[in-house]
């Protein structure tokens, strides 16, 4: 079944100032849909507002053409990576592979690093590693949508891939909403990519929108 | 089952604290009885609002956790306090017929 979720009408402003008037954003089953934008652009509102923790003056989000109205979300629906450290540090790798329904030994198929810390507790982990934890939970777990806030951050490069790929895997059963400054990453694997401007979003149509759009100066 | 669970991972997280106020604040029912319920009952309060706002304001990141799993912030609240609360209340009344 493909599921749909949507986003408009989205009025956000902070002490007058209009962070967010102009919104279309769609997201399928299937899809991966990238969000980009410059620092300060309600990128990370715009995924608050949809998760339900940030409540703008307007907004209508919608999964299967049914408004989520509260700020209340079934797991089953929609999960929501931030882009900070989330995880109790008090909680063992096992405790939270069994709060996610979760497969450690596919997690070592992609990250063989990780394997050794089963049994370890999450503040005991790198940043790094904690951040491959948190986005495997999010990922893999049975939901319809996920969406991922600078999934790539603090990730060191020989990891890049492996997440990719699995990010890949997963979009045949879910849909995807991911953002991250390391946008060529973004580029790579997305279906439809949006661009956060002046508040507004555009659904860019080729890589040159991105340099119209102010958010790259030039492609190296 | 699962959600209860999660709750009780949660309430782990401040409970040392919750209790070791519980068991000093003992000491006063046991010496003095039953006229120090008042004072001790707004200041369980107090220490409960401490944990509460402190919580709330350093490891706020963490709400996220149990909300990617279906417990809301709110529930994760309500049911933890009044457990403590209703934990305090009863240690109260046993200290009292212990004396």
């Amino acid at each position: 079944m493909i599921n749909t979720l949507e986003i408009d009408s989205v009025l956000l402003e902070f002490d007058s100032k209009r962070i967010l008037q102009d919104v279309y954003l769609k997201c399928e089953t299937g899809q991966i849909t990238g969000l980009l934008g410059r620092n300060g652009t309600g990128k990370s509102c715009l995924m608050n507002i949809i998760y339900g923790e940030l409540i703008p003056q307007y907004k209508s989000v919608r999964l299967n053409k049914i408004s989520l109205i509260d700020t209340t979300r079934n797991p089953g629906d929609i999960r929501y990576l931030p882009q900070f450290e989330f995880i109790p540090n008090y909680l063992t790798i096992q405790r939270i592979f069994k709060d996610f329904d979760l497969d450690f030994s596919d997690l070592i198929s992609h990250f063989p690093d990780i394997g050794k810390y089963y049994h370890s507790k999450f503040k005991n982990l790198s940043g790094g590693e904690k951040r491959i934890i948190e986005i495997y939970a999010i990922l893999a777990s049975k939901t319809k949508f996920c969406m991922l806030d600078e999934p790539f951050s603090q990730i060191m490069p020989v990891y890049i891939e492996p997440i990719k790929n699995l990010i890949l895997r997963e979009k045949k059963n879910k849909g995807i909403l991911i953002t991250d400054h390391l946008y060529k990453h973004i580029v790579d694997i997305c279906d439809n990519l949006y661009v956060i401007s002046n508040g507004k979003t555009y659904l860019t149509k080729s890589i040159l929108d991105l340099k119209t759009l102010g958010y790259v100066r030039s492609f190296e | 089952m699962r959600k209860a669970g999660l709750i009780i991972n949660f309430y782990k997280s401040y409970a040392f604290s919750a209790f070791a106020i519980s068991v000093a604040c003992m000491y006063f029912p046991f010496v003095f009885g039953l006229s120090t319920f008042s004072a001790l009952f707004w200041f369980k309060i107090v220490t409960l609002g401490m944990i509460f706002y402190l919580n709330n304001t350093y490891k706020h990141h963490e709400f996220y956790y149990y909300k990617n799993l279906g417990v809301s912030k709110k529930m994760l609240w309500i049911s933890t306090l009044s457990f403590d609360f209703i934990l305090f209340i009863s240690m109260f009344f046993i200290t009292l017929k212990l004396r």
